[in-house]
């Protein structure tokens, strides 16, 4: 029976050849698509833990605190503890190079200690230098890729940078633990300290046990002791901290692709589809010769799974090659940068290379499944007297079908996310889809009714034939729904997200100029004397200091940015909404969307921050958007963070200048003032055009799905056309007969291709808009926690949608040109 | 008047021909039967009077106007107006009702949407289907389709009518009804009626019987 199977089944794909390679290719991208995202991210993210576990060396934990450090008695608590077998300090800092585009992350360590608990981190002083030489505060010893990053060699110079000042390091060693690719450095720890103004900080405090204690019950105890702010940590959650700060933008990536995938599926049935019903006698005809009804079911689905396993291999090796790609072109987070500092390589991922091999096998199958049941579901009698395929293909409407998808995908817009995805939302995306999908043969009736109108004769066989078969308008429009679909609602969504981000940039930059010294992260930073000298500049008529720090919360989320500012009671923040605080003699606290979501608070709840090693009681005030920082930030005037903290150093200054001053003016002034080489002065304009092409980037990839997923829709329009032509080639020769010309044939084919297309267009934007709704209010909404207004593209979706209509004209009517070569005269004697 | 004046059809690529010679006059009004053996080249024939096919050598005129060496689109703006066709398997569309199906020529045409139904529903009311008319062929009999095709050949009142096996389909009590029908219809709208048939008791009902051979036409009265 299996060489049945095969002769019967599996060579008729061999016998269609293009509707076969085409719907293989569809599954083959949606593969290729989904997989190589995953091959990229895991690539980058497997490298970036490498990178986190060689510098969690041995230790068993580690204790972290605000980005700012915190006190370094806290150690000495640490390493007189009696479960604790060796304590390493570290202070790391990301400093900044002055005249250098990069920075470089230096870790101050402690070198008895360090040999204990990090030896990879072990510093080796070049043969000439003196064994104590590390010990010295002015030298740095540098990984190979750091010396190849920055050029420099033994006995050279390196500038660094704190706050304004420039210190010079001497490279004295190399670093022979570290990774091949891991760009960092060392230095004496006290030296760190002196240099970068950390004098009696740290940022870290790695942890060796002595044998036998158990790290649960140190860490239970520590989380007690600790000063509020600092944490104690696995090695591990450092990576996971990254990983679920990409996680959520790396599964929308995949989701994209499962769209993709979706899409070829709906390719796969509309080509089955056609197939069994041009193979409608032979397939009674199998069945009246004794082949059972199962097997017949078996064999058509076998030749979905063949396409789809094809594709999915086929898909698997490309996917590989376009991970290799995107890593040279855009880098390991495709270009949204999360993996700033990581250099990672594609290699070959067995477990998702085979899980998505299933999914393309599933897609084929899935695509196979409804033609194969209804041609089995066939009495043979009935398949074997001269096919009608218009009976196949006249498909009833199925409004209450439709409307229940709409309301389950109503009701799956509520439950919130599981595990920080939005699993309900893409529940919903894939309900609405299918709703457009079963509205099409009700639909086709209304949208095609002007065209009954018409008088003109193509018009009124275009329109007899499209609402006597709405079934054709379904197989061959299926795809173009699902791809219209996911391109609308991204030109929805992204476009929404722009304009947000672009009003959001707009509110956050309302001076003249900024200057810092460096990103908030790094070493530069501008303190009370730089600011005073700023305000004395001429044309500068006031400043707008902002300190940034990160704060663990203690509740092992991922830390918060602590924005201290001047906030004018609100005024001056992007609020979405607040209310006037209610008396108390509690500090404002503002919190970004993302902190409400994630901390699940509200306006006028009470919020404990952990300031400089004590916990403040706030008031929470309002919820303000930022599209910077996905895992919260709070907002609180800087007279209180000062009060608070005693710290009174500046990351980021707006400058508002005096009316008529000019500003290339001021600011060569100030950079004469502060110093060329160490601080970055910044028109708004300048910052927005960055922002939005940073932002343009991370979306590039989804404009290339959106645009691969319309191709495989036109894919599905024209391998439909093809199909159908053939088997309508009796009907085009009687009309030919009757005296319709060659090419008025090729054109009525076009006329419905393009209504098609046409149907396709609308229900598929109307679904795309609902999508879109999804999009942003719920899958963002959940993924990233911010909110934004929704903006309708209407120009771009209406040209998308005329190219789409034409294309698809296009596409049926070369199609079809096969079907019409053959003469008009043989057509009409074909008694099947 | 439609005449055929020493045609010949020849095979591709090899030269061979399949009938020459062939002459022909039908006069309006007028219905002759095209019998011969199969493959001798009667479907042909056909083809070549409707510009289906071209010919190799010969003349055909209709009305005096020479109709060889007209071009694709000439000939069909040609069938268009002039010609009406009967095909053995009817050959009407599924997606339209019985009464557009018979329009199409009209439609064709660009008769006014009004007149063409009027005028295709007075044809189908002579073929005896005209409470059926807004409803699908698809319940209809062998016979009820082919009235259906009659129908349609003769909607516009076209000069000649080309019949290729109309009741090859049909059994011998529907196919005399039909072929009756059909006959009747040619001599009323007084156009050129050429059948072509297998079937001796259709081909008396016609007004000639010629018999198609390689070499040329030759009137076969004794059948």
């Amino acid at each position: 029976m299996t060489q049945a199977l095969w002769k019967v089944f599996i060579t008729g794909l061999l016998g269609r050849r293009l509707a076969s390679v085409l719907s293989l290719l569809a599954i083959t991208l949606g593969v290729t698509l989904g997989l190589a995202v995953q091959i990229i991210h895991g690539a980058a993210l497997e490298e970036f833990g490498r990178g986190m576990r060689l510098l969690a060396g041995e230790a068993d934990l580690q204790v972290v605190g605000p980005r700012a450090g915190f006190d370094e008695r806290v150690y000495l608590a640490l390493a007189q503890r009696a479960d604790v077998a060796a304590a390493s300090p570290v202070v790391e800092i990301e400093a900044r190079l002055p005249g250098r585009e990069a920075g470089l992350r230096i870790h101050g360590v402690d070198l008895f200690r360090v040999a204990r608990v990090l030896p990879l981190l072990m510093p080796a002083a070049e043969a000439d230098e003196g064994r104590l030489i590390a010990l010295e505060p002015d030298r740095v010893f540098l990984s190979a890729a750091a010396r190849e990053a920055l050029a420099l060699g033994p006995g050279d110079t390196l500038g660094v940078q704190s706050g304004l000042r420039e210190a010079t390091l001497r490279v004295s060693g190399s670093v022979p633990g570290a990774a091949a690719g891991q760009v960092l450095a060392v230095m004496d720890i006290a030296g760190a300290q002196q240099v970068f103004d950390r004098v009696g900080v740290l940022t870290r405090v790695d942890l060796k046990l002595v044998a036998g204690a158990r790290r649960e019950d140190t860490m239970a105890e520590l989380g007690r002791l600790l000063p509020p702010g600092v944490e104690v940590r696995l090695p591990a959650a450092g990576v996971a901290e990254t990983s679920g700060l990409s996680r959520a933008y790396h599964v929308n990536l995949t989701m994209l692709a499962a769209i993709a995938l979706l899409t070829g599926a709906f390719l796969v049935f509309s080509t089955q589809y056609l197939s069994v019903v041009r193979r409608g006698r032979e397939l009674a005809f199998l069945r009246a010769m004794g082949m059972e009804r199962h097997l017949v079911m078996r064999g058509l689905l076998l030749e979905g799974a063949v396409l789809g396993l094809l594709g999915g291999v086929l898909g698997i090796v490309l996917a590989h090659g376009l991970a290799a790609w995107a890593f040279s072109l855009v880098g390991g987070d495709l270009g949204a940068g999360y993996f700033a500092h990581v250099t990672p390589s594609a290699r070959f991922m067995p477990g998702a290379s085979l899980g998505y091999l299933v999914l393309g096998v599933a897609a084929g199958v899935a695509g196979a499944w409804l033609p194969a049941s209804q041609a089995v579901a066939r009495p043979p009698a009935q398949g074997l007297r001269a096919a009608d395929e218009r009976e196949l293909l006249a498909a009833r409407p199925r409004w209450g079908a439709t409307l229940s998808c709409l309301v389950l995908a109503l009701l799956a817009c509520w439950p919130g996310p599981i595990g920080g995805i939005p699993l309900f939302g893409y529940v919903a995306v894939a309900l609405v889809l299918a709703a457009a999908v079963l509205s099409l043969p009700g639909g086709v009736k209304w949208l095609a009714a002007p065209l009954g109108l018409s008088s003109a004769v193509l018009a009124r066989l275009a329109w007899s034939r499209v609402t006597a078969a709405p079934g054709q308008v379904v197989v061959a429009g299926a795809g173009v729904v699902a791809s219209v679909a996911l391109a609308v609602s991204m030109a929805i969504m992204v476009g929404s997200f722009r304009d947000s981000v672009d009003d959001w940039l707009a509110k956050v930059l309302p001076s003249d100029l900024y200057v810092r010294a460096s990103s908030s992260a790094a070493s530069g930073f501008l303190d009370e004397e730089a600011v005073a000298r700023v305000v004395a500049t001429e044309g500068v008529a006031g400043v707008v200091p902002v300190r940034y720090d990160s704060l663990r919360m203690g509740d092992a989320s991922l830390p918060v940015t602590l924005i201290a500012r001047p906030t004018a009671g609100g005024e001056a923040l992007p609020v979405v909404s607040q209310r006037k605080p209610s008396g108390g003699d509690l500090p404002l606290v503002w919190i970004t969307e993302a902190m409400a979501d994630l901390h699940r608070l509200g306006i006028g709840d009470p919020l404990a921050l952990p300031i400089a090693g004590r916990e403040v009681r706030f008031v929470v005030a309002g919820v303000t958007r930022d599209y910077a920082r996905q895992h919260g930030a709070v907002i609180i005037e800087l007279e209180d963070y000062r009060r608070l903290s005693g710290d009174r150093l500046t990351n980021d200054l707006g400058v508002t200048l005096l009316p008529g001053a000019d500003v290339d003016l001021v600011a060569g002034r100030l950079r004469e003032v502060l110093g060329e080489r160490v601080v970055e002065i910044s028109l708004p304009s300048q910052i927005r055009a960055i922002s939005l092409e940073i932002f343009d980037r991370t979306f590039l990839v989804t404009y290339l799905m959106q645009a691969v997923a319309v191709l495989i829709g036109l894919f599905g329009i024209s391998t439909t056309f093809a199909a159908l032509a053939t088997s309508r080639r009796k009907e085009f020769g009687m009309l030919r007969h009757l005296g319709l010309k060659r090419r008025e044939i090729g054109r009525l084919l076009a006329l419905e291709g393009g209504v098609t297309a046409a149907v396709g267009g609308v229900v598929g934007t109307v679904a795309g808009g609902a999508i879109a709704l999804v999009l942003v209010e719920v899958i963002n909404r959940q993924s990233f926690h911010w909110s934004m207004d929704l903006a309708l593209p209407f120009g771009p979706i209406l040209a998308f949608g005329l190219t789409l209509v034409v294309l698809a004209a296009a596409a049926a009517r070369l199609s079809a040109a096969q079907a019409m070569r053959g003469s008009a005269v043989a057509a009409v004697r074909e008694d099947w | 008047m439609l005449e055929l004046d020493k045609i010949c059809k020849r095979f591709r690529p090899d030269g061979v021909a399949l009938f020459q010679e062939v002459s022909l006059t039908v006069r309006p009004g007028e219905c002759v039967a095209v019998m011969g053996e199969s493959g001798v080249g009667k479907s042909t024939l056909l083809n070549c009077i409707a510009g289906l096919e071209p010919i190799d050598g010969g003349e055909i005129v209709l009305a005096g106007r020479r109709l060889d060496g007209l071009d694709d689109d000439a000939w069909a703006m040609l069938r268009r107006r002039r010609y009406g066709f009967v095909f053995q398997a009817f050959h009407i569309l599924p997606h339209l009702s019985l009464v557009d199906n018979v329009a199409l020529p009209l439609w064709l045409l660009d008769d006014k949407r009004d007149n063409a139904r009027a005028r295709a529903l007075e044809m189908l009311a002579a073929v005896g289907l005209s409470a059926r008319a807004d409803e699908g062929p698809g319940k209809l009999s062998g016979g009820e389709l082919q009235r259906v095709a009659i129908a349609r050949a003769l909607v516009h009142r076209p000069a000649v009518v080309l019949a290729d096996e109309p009741t090859g389909n049909l059994d011998p009590d529907r196919a005399g009804e039909v072929l009756t029908l059909l006959l009747d219809a040619v001599r009323e709208v007084g156009a050129v009626g050429i059948l072509v048939t297998h079937s001796p008791v259709a081909a008396k009902q016609t007004d000639r019987i010629l018999r198609l051979t390689r070499q040329g036409m030759q009137e076969a009265v004794s059948e």
